[in-house]
């Protein structure tokens, strides 16, 4: 069973995706703050991770520097950013850190988000 | 009435200038017809940081530093100074006092000054500081931006929570359905509107990167193509993008802003148009005669003068672009017309008929059209429907 880490502090967004990615047969990670979700990005191994980057005070970007410069080149895991910062710098900033693509919060329908997904465990 | 009569009545006329010249809160300052400083009042001081008897006798250009984001200040004083007409400095202009480090946001006016036979002998400039005027608006943006910010949030977890139950339509009864599926409307209105509010806090505090690209206004054809073509069809409408432009349209720009522009003016022509209407969108290139005609036609003569006023006379030879997107919808009622570009306003017809919508598109277009060097006009009739013109330098 493949297996998402969602770092996310928002328990309705937590819940809808628990409920709809179970009927996908995909194992769910739930980390609530930045350091939680570092630890478990190593220990759990995920497939793909769902980052948001506006939680509390701690930038999910550095959060997710973090993450990259932890890693051994060639074992990046995927990185999906589900965020309601739709700023271009901030998108910009993600995508130099490499991502698979960049969700805003409101503006993106669930069945795109899952869609997506699917894809890049395809 | 004797000699010494007329002195005194001299002497106190010249003293009542004095007075108001001191106690008004604008810094004014009065040149002869070359620009050498002849009078200046104590506001002057705070906003050239120069002390008004040391302005005395020098040239006014040398002692302004103004800085202008959006065109030349050596315009300003050059035409002002040839004592035609009245003058505006341009908007978001500011001024450095001597020795002082901070930039203070300033409106100015020039006026010329005539002797009794008609002559210009030079000209008065007022100058306004615009701090407080600025923070308060920058204020409210900075509100406005961190209340859009805390909505987006809820606003984002309803809409998943709300579209994961509409997903699940076999197990609910109709009536629950239809209640979510409202629901779920509304929220998705109520996301548009908040990129809205955030989109025009930006713009307006300068916060939106443009990018200088050279780009082919038709290229952006199929992009509004693939996003519109479903919804126009399914409000019974047809839709045409650049299908007839031959020759390339190049400016120097940036495709997302300009799709920005394009999406919300399409997107108008549709929810404001009737069944079997058409929408639109052509492009060409045109000369400044052509957009003067435009202008003097739609009433902005006076504004599109003033913007081709900047072109140098080779440039004006040159071609420009000119973009319609034209609808044969529900028009705009003329007395509304004015007020169109206003944030939150929106048209008593397409209010009365229940048509949902912010009110910030066309605000969000002009301020987009005018960061690109652009300007739009538009002509509209109630009932028949509405054509904007947008104009761009050319770099073909």
């Amino acid at each position: 069973m493949k297996k998402i880490l969602f770092i996310e502090d928002d328990p309705i967004i937590l819940k809808v995706f628990q409920s709809r990615l179970a009927e996908e047969h995909l194992d769910i990670i739930v980390a609530i703050d930045s350091d939680e979700g570092l630890r478990k990005a190593k220990t759990e191994h995920p497939d793909l991770i769902v980052l948001d980057i506006f939680m509390g005070e701690k930038s999910g970007l550095d959060t997710f520097a973090a993450l990259r410069a932890e890693e051994k080149s060639g074992a990046r895991i995927p990185v999906i950013i589900l965020s309601t910062d739709d700023r271009e710098e901030t998108r910009k900033k993600a995508e130099e850190l490499g991502i698979e693509d960049y969700f805003v919060k409101g503006l993106v329908s669930l069945r795109e988000i899952v869609a997506r997904i699917q894809e890049i465990l395809a | 009435m004797s000699d010494d009569g007329k002195k005194t009545e001299l002497q106190y006329a010249r003293d009542t200038i004095a007075s108001m010249l001191a106690s008004i809160r604008e810094g004014v300052i009065i040149t002869d017809g070359t620009g050498t400083i002849l009078a200046a009042n104590p506001v002057t001081e705070l906003l050239t940081g120069i002390l008004p008897t040391e302005l005395i006798g020098k040239g006014i250009e040398e002692m302004m530093t103004f800085a202008c984001d959006n065109d030349d200040v050596s315009d300003f004083f050059e035409e002002s100074l040839r004592g035609w007409r009245a003058l505006e400095l341009p908007k978001n202009c500011s001024i450095t006092p001597k020795g002082g480090k901070a930039r203070i946001p300033v409106a100015a006016n020039a006026t010329p000054l005539f002797n009794p036979e008609g002559a210009y002998t030079g000209v008065v400039f007022v100058l306004r500081d615009l701090t407080e005027e600025v923070n308060a608006r920058n204020r409210q943006y900075q509100f406005l931006s961190f209340v859009s910010h805390q909505l987006r949030a809820p606003i984002a977890s309803l809409r998943l929570g709300l579209e994961m139950l509409l997903d699940k339509k076999e197990r609910l009864v109709p009536e629950t359905h239809e209640i979510l599926r409202d629901l779920y409307d509304i929220t998705t209105r109520f996301s548009g509107l908040i990129k809205e509010l955030l989109n025009i806090t930006r713009l307006a505090e300068g916060r939106v990167e443009f990018r200088q690209d050279s780009i082919d206004v038709r290229d952006l054809g199929p992009f509004l193509t693939q996003e519109f073509e479903r919804l126009a069809t399914s409000n019974n409408i047809t839709f045409s993008s650049f299908a007839d432009s031959e020759t390339p349209l190049m400016m120097v720009g940036d495709k997302e802003r300009m799709l920005d522009v394009l999406r919300n003016l399409v997107a108008n022509a549709i929810f404001y148009n009737k069944p079997r209407g058409e929408v639109v969108i052509r492009g060409r290139l045109t000369h400044s005669k052509e957009v003067e005609t435009i202008a003097a036609r739609t009433g902005a003569g006076l504004q599109i003068g003033e913007y081709l006023r900047h072109f140098s006379s080779t440039e004006k030879e040159k071609n420009m672009i000119l973009i319609e997107v034209a609808d044969t919808g529900l028009g705009i009622p003329a007395s509304d017309q004015p007020r169109i570009f206003e944030s939150f306003f929106r048209a008593r017809n397409v209010v009365k008929r229940g048509i949902h919508g912010t009110g910030l598109g066309l605000s969000i277009v002009k301020s987009i059209v005018e960061h690109l060097n652009g300007r739009i006009m538009f002509e509209s009739k109630e009932d028949k429907g509405t054509t904007f013109y947008i104009i761009f330098p050319s770099i073909t």
